[in-house]
């Protein structure tokens, strides 16, 4: 039975099983040299890598689309692949500098992929707007390959984020999770055929924003400390 | 001198992260003032500030390795603190927005009363003791793991009105030997 709790709990006490002088000194006997946390520029660094590597034998395994060699000239594609890195790399950025203790102010960082956001967003929609094909079609393979492709970028991410010690650990796993599913998405943009721009918006764009959920949800029991 | 203080901190911290433990403890001491007086200003019961205090200490341990030394300490230490705070009030709320009654706690601002409470703290051990296997399971499902009444009878295989008279039950017995009954009314 919890004993302390329950002092503290029934009896308002508080839970002063130790004095905070003793703590002191059992914190200060406890101290061994520390090894910091690399720089967030090589912790980036690496998880891009990793992220990049990951995505390309993903990639690689599902089969590319046929029609690649011919997308990858064309403007708009690269343009909402440029995109969708910029969410990543936002987000993967906002993820490492919450990973750590930072005040309310740097919160603000959480923001930041809402640039890559709207600038995909805005290129779907003028594409929605001059497009004369306009078909709603099931994507749910879509999704999935986000999720599996993303799958590996963000545990690693999730990982390096936990190493840490986030004050902000909704924010943290929030940005991590997206940070992976953006890459997810752009693994996508290589398998998937359909370039409709209804297509993408339903299936590419709000699946990897929603999936970010997933690590705001799974930040409470893996992300505390 | 704020920033001073920073400065004379980042050391600090920085030789601690070196594993110099004497350094550590008057770093760790120097922040239990700072803190000390930063918790008094918010949180009303002071009761608490003790544990939080505790909690920081112990957080700021655990987050040594995420410190840069070439980077401020008082904008690191006070995000911590902040984090635990908030932890706190938000366990804190959670506690006195229980649904079951019987045993309600008593806000005190007295250092007299504060002493009264830390003797009744040695007791409490004793006074557990003395309540039935089932009273106690009651007590320490609603009021440490925060079930609500339907949720303990569920579990205990219980009636829901069985529940709250062994809860009423077994704070009356706490009370009675803790001999709070007396504070409270």
């Amino acid at each position: 039975m919890h004993i302390e709790g329950i002092r503290a709990c029934v009896l308002n006490l508080g839970l002063k099983t130790m004095k905070t002088e003793d703590l002191i000194n059992k914190l200060a006997r406890d101290a061994k040299p520390t090894r910091t946390l690399s720089p967030l520029s090589s912790r980036l660094f690496l998880w891009v890598f990793v992220a990049l590597v990951s995505i390309g034998i993903g990639v690689a395994i599902f089969g590319m689309r046929p029609d690649l060699t011919q997308k990858l000239g064309t403007s708009n594609f690269m343009l909402e692949n440029a995109a969708i890195l910029i969410i990543a790399l936002c987000a993967a950025f906002g993820a490492l500098v919450l990973s750590v203790p930072v005040g309310e102010r740097k919160t603000r960082i959480k923001w930041l992929p809402a640039i890559g956001v709207v600038i995909w967003f805005g290129i779907l929609v003028s594409k929605l707007f001059t497009s004369q094909i306009f078909h709603l079609d099931c994507g749910f393979s879509c999704i999935r390959d986000i999720a599996l492709l993303g799958f590996i970028p963000g545990a690693l991410l999730f990982y390096m984020v936990k190493k840490g010690a986030s004050t902000h650990p909704g924010a943290a796993g929030f940005l991590a999770v997206l940070a992976a599913t953006s890459f997810g998405s752009l693994g996508v943009q290589f398998l998937c055929k359909n370039d409709e721009a209804i297509h993408v918006l339903l299936w590419h764009l709000t699946p990897a924003l929603l999936l970010g959920f997933i690590g705001y949800a799974l930040s409470r029991p893996l992300l505390r400390w | 001198m704020d920033s001073e203080r920073d400065r004379k901190f980042s050391i600090m911290m920085a030789q601690a992260q070196n594993g110099n433990q004497i350094i550590y403890e008057a770093l760790l001491k120097e922040v239990a003032v700072v803190m000390s007086g930063y918790l008094r200003k918010r949180i009303y019961d002071h009761a608490f500030v003790e544990d939080v205090l505790q909690e920081i200490l112990i957080s700021l341990h655990k987050a040594k390795h995420t410190y840069k030394p070439e980077s401020p300490f008082m904008p690191w230490l006070f995000a911590i603190a902040e984090f635990r705070l908030i932890d706190f009030l938000r366990k804190y709320t959670k506690i006195r927005n229980r649904e079951v009654t019987g045993l309600e706690v008593e806000h005190s601002y007295d250092p007299a009363v504060d002493a009264k409470k830390e003797d009744l703290s040695e007791k409490m051990d004793a006074a557990l003791s003395a309540l039935t296997p089932k009273q106690k399971k009651v007590v320490e499902l609603l009021k440490v793991q925060h079930f609500s009444v339907k949720e303990v009878a569920s579990q205990l295989n219980m009636s829901e009105s069985a529940v709250k008279v062994n809860a009423h039950r077994g704070y009356q017995s706490l009370r009675l030997k803790l001999g709070v009954e007396d504070d409270e009314n």
